[in-house]
């Protein structure tokens, strides 16, 4: 199964772009294929291998290139809908599990990808990479703006 | 004729179908598709990470056009092109690495590096967009900043 066949936008062969599995897909999603189930609410994640997986701050610099937040679960092998930019949100509930949070996210902070994959408001270090993901707009809303990952020293 | 005229939400809108995640300004040269593009003197113009205006880009140019004419500049989303299309870009072979960041080059202009510039002042570490297949990138410029020494 190819996630190509639901990008929005435009590509070389016309403004029309691919074929679109999903027309209710807002322009800011795409429903990739998710490596493994299970994956909460979002969760930052990473491509690889066709599919979209959790990312990590301590892994590779691949594994730590935040290509969106998840908006849907997931089923190993089945497609997810991923938001790569834009308002992400959630329940405060949601949050909690993904950024160790209580009570939602903290407005105006800046999120960033955690070790072990989740989000973070610590700036890391010790070998990790240092990936902004986004802005907290509110408890429940983040402003999804994923940057390059930066490598720290160990 | 001024790109003024088709800015999203401007007054005079020639282009009301426009993509999402796409602009439509003169270009100051024919690009291929793929191609960092930077504002420049009224259009846009190849990017090269040597400075921070040089590498400050707004998009990607997602179709070609000739000089002087528009060009579809794409600044969000996915732009999927032939992988010899990207290699043009990239100066690679077989299309986007998978899950790779890519970033203006710091040595030919218009094209993209998988590898963040280095080498301190006058080289800029400017992201474009990670790759999501050997054929497409999900673009998300960022703004330019001097690469360690």
């Amino acid at each position: 199964m190819s996630d190509t066949q639901i990008r929005p936008g435009i590509g070389s062969g016309g403004l029309s772009g691919g074929t679109v599995v999903s027309r209710t897909l807002p322009p800011t999603a795409l429903a990739p294929v998710a490596a493994s189930s299970g994956l909460p609410h979002g969760l930052p994640v990473c491509r690889s291998g066709g599919k979209v997986t959790a990312a990590a701050a301590d892994g590779s610099a691949n594994a730590a290139s935040v290509v969106g937040l998840l908006t849907t679960p997931t089923i190993a092998g089945e497609r997810a809908i991923m938001q790569f930019t834009g308002l992400v949100t959630l329940t405060t509930e949601q949050w909690d599990i993904v950024a160790g949070t209580s009570g939602g996210l903290v407005e105006g902070t800046q999120y960033y990808l955690n070790d072990g994959g989740g989000l973070t408001a610590s700036v890391l270090a010790g070998g990790s990479y240092i990936a902004p993901v986004g802005v907290a707009w509110s408890s429940t809303a983040l402003l999804l703006l994923p940057q390059a990952p930066i490598p720290t020293t160990p | 004729m001024s790109d003024s005229e088709i800015t999203p939400g401007g007054p005079h809108i020639e282009a009301p179908s426009l993509p999402p995640f796409t602009i439509n300004p003169i270009t100051l040269a024919s690009y291929p598709p793929g191609t960092p593009v930077k504002r420049s003197g009224g259009k846009v113009a190849a990017a090269l990470a040597t400075s921070a205006a040089a590498a400050t880009i707004v998009g990607l140019t997602a179709k070609h056009a000739g000089a002087g004419e528009r060009v579809y500049v794409q600044f969000g989303g996915l732009l999927t092109l032939t992988t010899e299309q990207w290699d043009g870009i990239t100066d690679g072979s077989g299309g986007l690495t998978e899950g790779a960041y890519y970033y203006v080059s710091d040595a030919d202009a218009g094209e993209l590096t998988a590898t963040p510039p280095s080498g301190g002042a006058g080289h800029y570490v400017a992201p474009v967009g990670i790759a999501w297949s050997p054929e497409a990138m999900l673009i998300l410029p960022q703004a330019p900043i001097v690469s360690a020494g």
